[in-house]
């Protein structure tokens, strides 16, 4: 189609809800993470804080470095991955079922839900001397604190993302002659699905938490405990090493799975 | 073809939030016929398509579906919402194949009849959109054509363009009254608007509001095929006068 020479549309950086160019997003974002390690190594590099309390940027590479050489991050990040991702894989594989059927059967939201509110609002840390008891400082026990720290939220979850598909949807599918199983397995499950990806993916954050709390606590290899090791020796760059680490952890699986939801779920995407 | 004998439908009997929707409704729909209700908001239209599709049950009284009980939904009855129904992660080709898959058609058949009805709504060179690439309309569309691909006997239509403009709204009655004649099927259609129910209907039924029953049902004597310019004419006129004063005497003592 021919078309007339096309006025290039005004963006306007902060209208409500206007998408901006992808460079600039991605660009913005990390020249704040830019800005903010430049604002570490200034306030370290002019003195304002003691090394003891915050080193330089620079000593922490060097940290990066040596406990490269030495082999031990690679064994910290191996546990500590192990770990959550059994831990959270377990919880998923439990919480995914349970709250499919609490979202579709109020029967089973019946059944369930009371207890899931009144074990949700125990603190899963306050679990860890009962876990320790239980099964000793080694992995079983940090699955058990992942699992009790990530299953009881992820079913209601689940259980919401489930409610979110309109009744109408239902309805109508049941006068094409399906079956409620079918119904379930063929209109219920892909349309909740977007919603789970996100409970998932958010989950699986929450759930680092509750493993470097355990950690923390009672282990002997582990980011958490190394993080807890150097407090003793007032190692401070090795605790910002564990940290940092942690979060980049964390950084790499959310963008994976927002890739592949975005990948998975092209449908789903909002039009503008 | 449907026959609702004395239906009551009562929602939270006995409780404190009772609310009678649809009080002693008696009526009929005959084989290729296309009737209307037309009546108040809040007078039970919904609630009795509901019924008639088997996905609630009245309280009392009679459903009769080709001299059968109606006793839960089944592919006989196809029925158009309101709202939009589609399921976003099929594209429009797919959403109305959808409707298909008991049909027990092979998956050629299948593509070809889903091409023919694309045609019928109007809707070629969207067949691999996603429905939140469409407009309302066009949702709309593909909604009506997965209703109709799949031959059910009767076809129950709740409102399926209140949600539009007057224009598009236009187009999309030319375009169902196009589809009905090619496709005779049974239609049991609600709505608001006077013009449209007798536009489309050989019969149109009144309700009263709430707790909704008949109160009038009057026949449509213009001759077919209908094409939307004959709302001028001094006989849809004179039907449009009779209409609007069964439904004034129904919504201005609540105002
Ligand atoms: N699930 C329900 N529980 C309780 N009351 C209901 C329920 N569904 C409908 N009602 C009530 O029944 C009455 C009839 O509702 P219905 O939706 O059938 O009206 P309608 O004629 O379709 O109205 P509209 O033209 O606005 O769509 C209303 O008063 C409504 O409040
Ligand atoms: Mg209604």
């Amino acid at each position: 189609m021919n078309l007339p020479p096309l006025i290039k549309r005004k963006r306007r950086l902060l209208d409500l809800r206007a998408d901006i160019p992808p460079a600039l997003y991605a660009g913005a974002g990390a020249a704040f993470i830019a800005v903010f390690f430049l604002a570490w190594w200034l306030v370290t590099s002019l003195g304002w804080v003691q090394p003891i309390f915050l080193p330089p940027p620079s000593a922490v590479v060097q940290e990066v470095v040596s406990q490269f050489q030495a082999g031990t991050l690679w064994v910290d990040v191996r546990a500590s991955v192990y770990r959550i991702s059994v831990g959270w894989i377990l919880s998923t594989l439990f919480a995914l079922p349970i709250g499919i059927l609490m979202g579709n059967f109020r029967f089973f939201e019946g059944l369930f839900e009371p207890f899931i509110d009144f074990v949700r609002y125990m603190p899963a840390v306050a679990f860890v001397p009962l876990t320790i008891l239980w099964a000793g400082v080694g992995d079983s026990q940090k699955f058990i604190i992942l699992f009790i720290g990530t299953f009881f939220q992820q079913v209601l979850m689940v259980m919401d993302n489930v409610k979110t598909v309109p009744y109408e949807m239902i309805q109508v599918s049941y006068t094409f002659g399906l079956s409620k199983w079918e119904i379930l397995r063929k209109v219920i499950l892909p349309a909740a699905l977007p919603g789970i990806w996100d409970t998932l993916r958010i989950t699986l954050g929450w759930a680092w938490t509750y493993l470097v709390v355990a950690e923390l606590v009672a282990a002997n290899v582990g980011l958490g405990y190394r993080i807890m090791r150097a407090q003793r020796f007032l190692q401070t760059d090795t605790i910002i090493l564990g940290i940092l680490v942690i979060g980049i952890l964390g950084l790499i699986t959310d963008y994976v799975f927002k890739f592949a939801y975005r990948a998975l779920f092209r449908w789903a995407e909002r039009r503008m | 073809m449907l026959r609702a004998e004395n239906i009551w439908k009562v929602y939270n009997p006995g409780g404190k939030d009772q609310v009678v929707a649809i009080r002693d409704l008696n009526l009929q729909v005959g084989e290729n016929e296309f009737v209307s209700i037309i009546g108040p908001s809040g007078c039970g239209k919904s609630t009795f398509l509901l019924m008639a599709a088997g996905l609630d049950e009245p309280s009392a009284g009679k459903l009769l579906f080709e001299g059968q009980q109606v006793e839960g939904p089944s592919a006989k009855r196809g029925m158009v919402f309101q709202s939009y129904t589609l399921y976003p992660w099929l594209t429009v080709a797919e959403n109305i194949r959808f409707a298909l898959q008991k049909s027990g058609m092979e998956l050629s058949a299948q593509k070809s009849l889903v091409e023919e009805f694309i045609s019928l709504v109007g809707l070629r060179g969207f067949e691999n959109a996603y429905p939140n690439q469409l407009s309302g309309g066009m949702r709309q569309r593909v909604a009506i054509a997965r209703a109709l691909v799949y031959r059910p006997q009767m076809l129950l239509m709740d409102e399926p363009f209140g949600a539009l403009d007057a224009q598009t709204r236009r187009l999309m009655q030319e375009l169902l009254l196009n589809a009905w004649e090619t496709h005779r099927t049974t239609v049991l259609f609600v709505t608001h608007d006077i013009e449209e129910a007798l536009l489309l209907s050989d019969r149109v039924y009144v309700m009263t509001a709430r707790p909704g029953t008949i109160k009038a049902e009057i026949r449509v004597h213009l001759p077919r095929p209908r094409q939307v310019e004959m709302e001028t004419s001094p006989a849809f006129l004179a039907l449009r006068k009779q209409l609007l004063g069964l439904i004034k005497e129904e919504v201005t003592p609540h105002l």
